[in-house]
């Protein structure tokens, strides 16, 4: 009798081949990335498509409901704001006809609109689009972030013709510039749209796939197709990919698959410094690491305890092992590239003050050891919190840490519910280069209140909303800097590099726009 | 006389699986010796040396102490899912294998099957999604992720448990003792978790070691994709993940060394479960010469299920 011989892959069998073609694959794919990009990048770019390798998707399209660098990179190119920033970081006109008229209490802007403008849909351009864009803005229903920088200063806005506005304020308002240029004018008929991006940018959105590309053609008649001498778009299209891995976003760059990636990790740099057609872009940006303390509550009401959690924080410790040495250690709520910045405020050493800490501890009121830290997802913020906590750990905290997306996170401090709260924000795109969006907590009457109430600080962030005078502003920002670091409220650890890499075929990105967190993709060229 | 009974063969897979799963105990227990897992012990990711066996992680800590820390979470929510499933699955086949036929048999079966429906990793990404990744506050109990993964892989791995459990009672129900035990009016009760749990037994533990290896996978999956044990906590999951922003930077050891001892444990579970499951199988058969209850042999229409680890994954 024949033997039947069995042919079937038995368990065993499985594993044996799955090891094998691990090994075997680990070593192609090693043997493929040393491979160079250059030619790759010649033939690619006769098509005329800037690449752009993301770290995330936005979940929404519409930029009108967050400020995120997440939407805003892929939303630069598209939408306009009726300001722009110029090359000395100052606002001009872009959707706006000139200079706004304003009243002599300041409370009524006039602002003439610019004629011949047409959105991607072929649509005129006018001040219906505006108005739409405010009241859209303003509705509590539609969950706009911009909502909480324009209620209670925001009396009307109405159309005053075709292509004029009139905004009426309810009381002096010195940020209503720096919104109005960096707020993203939407179509009427697109600002509650979530699912695509109607702009008058010199691109337009042609498709996407939810949460992995966006494409981008250039849309010829931007402006009536009247671009100022020697701006005219340079490429054909763009095309943002999302490689959530920052590995893969390196390789991909140095294989010529794309032309510029955001957020390289600390671990690539090496790397591409090392490849002489790459360039590592590091500059001071408004990138902070958000960090707020609960005080209505034990522990963090108490201030011993909260200036000893400052003090043991091992800022050195997160500078070095996270960022690579690349950004500032933080001392107050504003960063180095930040209207307010103060050189000279150092009331935390870089290391831990381990012996001072456990002093204020010994003679805290509160008993509690212990708190939670939320933070969110992305594996930076992973990081500073860990170093953090093992620094805490010794001298006796116990700290647990609790990792939230973006919503749950926002719906955390919203809700007030937490002993701190950590995540990394670049508020370019919401305020430029003056950052007080994140001085909001600090306030008494704020929605975001932390619980903290100083008056001094309460009249002073009134001041920086308030004053249309830069200087004035400056000097409040500072003052509220120093209270805010020495009362131990908000003391972010570091205050990092906005961290960047592109190939060498692309034209340098500009360091003024990247101090306000823009890419500015639609003014690069192909070298 | 007695026929003497030679120990078991595990043979050469099962020898491989000993070894493995002794290897990957040794790590999970020498390596916490090492010191605090979380402690900040050098100023960056430094290869293996004397003082590091297993080099140190990005931001410093020795990976041996972290591997172990992982491999020993790992270990507990394996153990503590496992068990979970062996108290409630097994009751629950057993039960379902009594009433073999009758109502109660089709509602536990019909309610195990549709568990069973979705493959058990999505079941429990579906689950973690339900009840999120945060810290749960009942009162002064705080339940954090390490357990709800632990329910999580446990609810998923009830179903098998409960078929296994029910397949071998439904054969045990028809043996010649359990006439007996009736005929000198044994309670049912008695009988059936007395003495009929105690034959039941083998193959859900054959069953246990194949499901310790598909729990070390669950787990290790989950916590790579950021849905397990919050950090600064070590898993062997997150540790392969934070180790795969490394691997550009060519710290070989970071991503090496803890996924050997993910593949130890699985491999080494895996074989182990093969053997046990394969001599447990080999038992169930009835032995020559054993004589059953005339017109109660097992119908030809009772499923008698080894569920296969690739089928739950």
């Amino acid at each position: 009798m024949t033997p039947v011989r069995r042919v079937g892959l038995n368990r065993r069998g499985f594993l044996g081949l799955a090891a094998l073609a691990a090994a075997g694959g680990t070593g192609v794919l090693t043997a493929c990335s040393g491979s160079s990009g250059d030619k790759r990048v010649a033939d690619r770019h006769k098509d005329g498509i800037l690449r752009i390798g993301v770290a995330s998707a936005p979940s929404s399209l519409n930029p009108l409901d967050s400020g995120s660098e997440i939407t805003r990179w892929i939303a630069e190119p598209i939408m306009e704001s009726l300001y722009r920033y110029d090359a000395g970081l100052a606002s001009v006109p872009l959707l706006a006809d000139g200079e706004p008229l304003i009243s002599e209490d300041g409370l009524a802007w006039t602002i003439r609109l610019r004629q011949g403008v047409l959105w991607h849909n072929g649509t005129p351009f006018t001040a219906d689009d505006v108005v739409a864009t405010l009241a859209h803005m303003l509705d509590l229903s539609a969950g706009s972030e911009w909502i909480t920088y324009m209620l209670g200063y925001l009396s009307r806005f109405e159309k005053v013709d075709e292509h004029t506005v009139r905004i009426v304020l309810g009381k002096p308002y010195g940020l209503l510039r720096s919104h109005l240029t960096n707020l993203p004018i939407t179509h009427r008929d697109f600002v509650a749209r979530k699912d695509t991006m109607m702009g008058t940018g010199p691109y337009r959105l042609d498709t996407f796939v939810a949460g992995q590309s966006f494409t981008l053609s250039r849309f010829d008649r931007y402006h009536g197709g009247q671009y100022p001498a020697g701006s005219a778009p340079a490429f054909a299209g763009m095309q943002y990919t999302v490689f959530t891995d920052a590995n893969t976003r390196v390789l991909s760059l140095r294989q010529g698959k794309v032309d510029l990636i955001t957020a390289p990790s600390f671990a690539t740099f090496d790397t591409i410094r090392k490849d002489r057609s790459l360039a590592l872009v590091l500059t001071e940006a408004p990138l902070d690491v958000l960090s707020y303390v609960m005080m209505r509550k034990e522990p963090f009401s108490d201030p011993d305890f909260r200036k000893a959690v400052a003090l043991s924080m091992d800022r050195q410790g997160v500078l070095q092992r996270v960022y690579g040495g690349e950004g500032t250690i933080g001392q107050g709520p504003i960063g180095p590239a930040e209207l307010g910045w103060d050189a000279g405020l150092t009331p935390f050493a870089p290391a831990p003050d381990l012996a001072r800490a456990r002093e204020l501890l010994a003679r805290a009121k509160t008993g509690k050891r212990s708190f939670t830290v939320t933070i969110g997802t992305n594996q930076g913020i992973r990081d500073v919190a860990q170093v953090l906590v093992a620094g805490w750990k010794q001298v006796g905290l116990d700290v647990t840490i609790e990792q939230l997306a973006g919503g749950p996170w926002s719906n955390k401090w919203l809700s007030r519910d937490y002993d701190m709260l950590m995540n990394t924000f670049s508020s370019g795109f919401t305020s430029g280069p003056a950052n007080y969006l994140t001085l909001a907590p600090a306030g008494s009457t704020n929605v975001l209140s932390c619980g903290y109430a100083n008056p001094e600080v309460d009249r002073l962030i009134d001041t920086v909303w308030q004053t249309s005078n830069d200087a004035e502003r400056a000097a409040a920002l500072s003052r509220v800097n120093r209270l805010l670091a020495e009362d131990a409220v908000i003391t972010p650890p570091v205050h990092p590099k906005l961290a960047l890499a592109q190939r060498a075929e692309l034209s340098p990105l500009d360091p003024t726009m990247l101090r306000i967190s823009r890419l500015d993709p639609q003014h690069l060229r192909f070298v | 006389m007695r026929a003497r009974t030679r120990p078991p063969h595990p043979g050469v897979a099962g020898w491989i699986g000993v070894v493995c799963v002794l290897l990957y105990l040794l790590v999970a227990t020498v390596g916490r010796l090492q010191g605090d897992p979380a402690a900040l012990v050098a100023p960056g990711p430094e290869a293996p040396s004397l003082g590091h066996p297993f080099g140190t992680d990005h931001l410093g800590r020795d990976l041996l102490a972290r591997t172990a820390e992982g491999a020993w979470t790992s270990l507990l929510i394996c153990l503590s899912s496992i068990g979970f499933a062996i108290v409630v699955g097994v009751p629950l086949g057993v039960l379902a294998g009594r009433r073999h036929g009758g109502r109660l048999d089709g509602l536990l079966m019909r309610a195990v099957e549709t568990l069973q429906a979705l493959p058990q990793f999505v079941f429990v990404m579906f689950l973690i999604g339900l009840m999120g990744t945060a810290d749960m506050h009942f009162g002064p109990l705080t339940v954090g992720n390490g357990a709800r993964v632990a329910f999580a892989i446990g609810l998923g791995f009830v179903p098998y448990f409960a078929r296994v459990a029910r397949a071998a009672t439904v054969v045990e129900m028809q043996e010649d003792y359990v006439a007996n035990l009736r005929g000198l009016g044994v309670p049912e009760r008695e009988i059936l978790f007395r003495e009929v749990l105690v034959n039941v037994w083998p193959p859900v533990l054959g069953q246990a070691c194949l499901a310790m290896a598909i729990a070390v996978f669950a787990e290790g999956g989950l916590s790579f994709l950021g849905l397990g044990v919050a950090p600064p906590h070590a898993t062997l999951g997150n540790l392969i993940a934070d180790a795969g922003g490394q691997i550009i930077g060519g710290d070989w050891w970071y991503a090496t060394l803890p996924g050997t001892v993910l593949v130890l444990g699985i491999l080494g579970f895996n074989l182990l479960g093969d053997t046990v499951g394969g001599r447990s199988g080999r038992r169930a058969r009835p032995a020559p010469g054993v004589r059953r209850v005339p017109g109660r042999r097992p119908s030809p229409s009772v499923p008698t299920p080894t569920p296969n680890p690739k089928e739950t994954q």
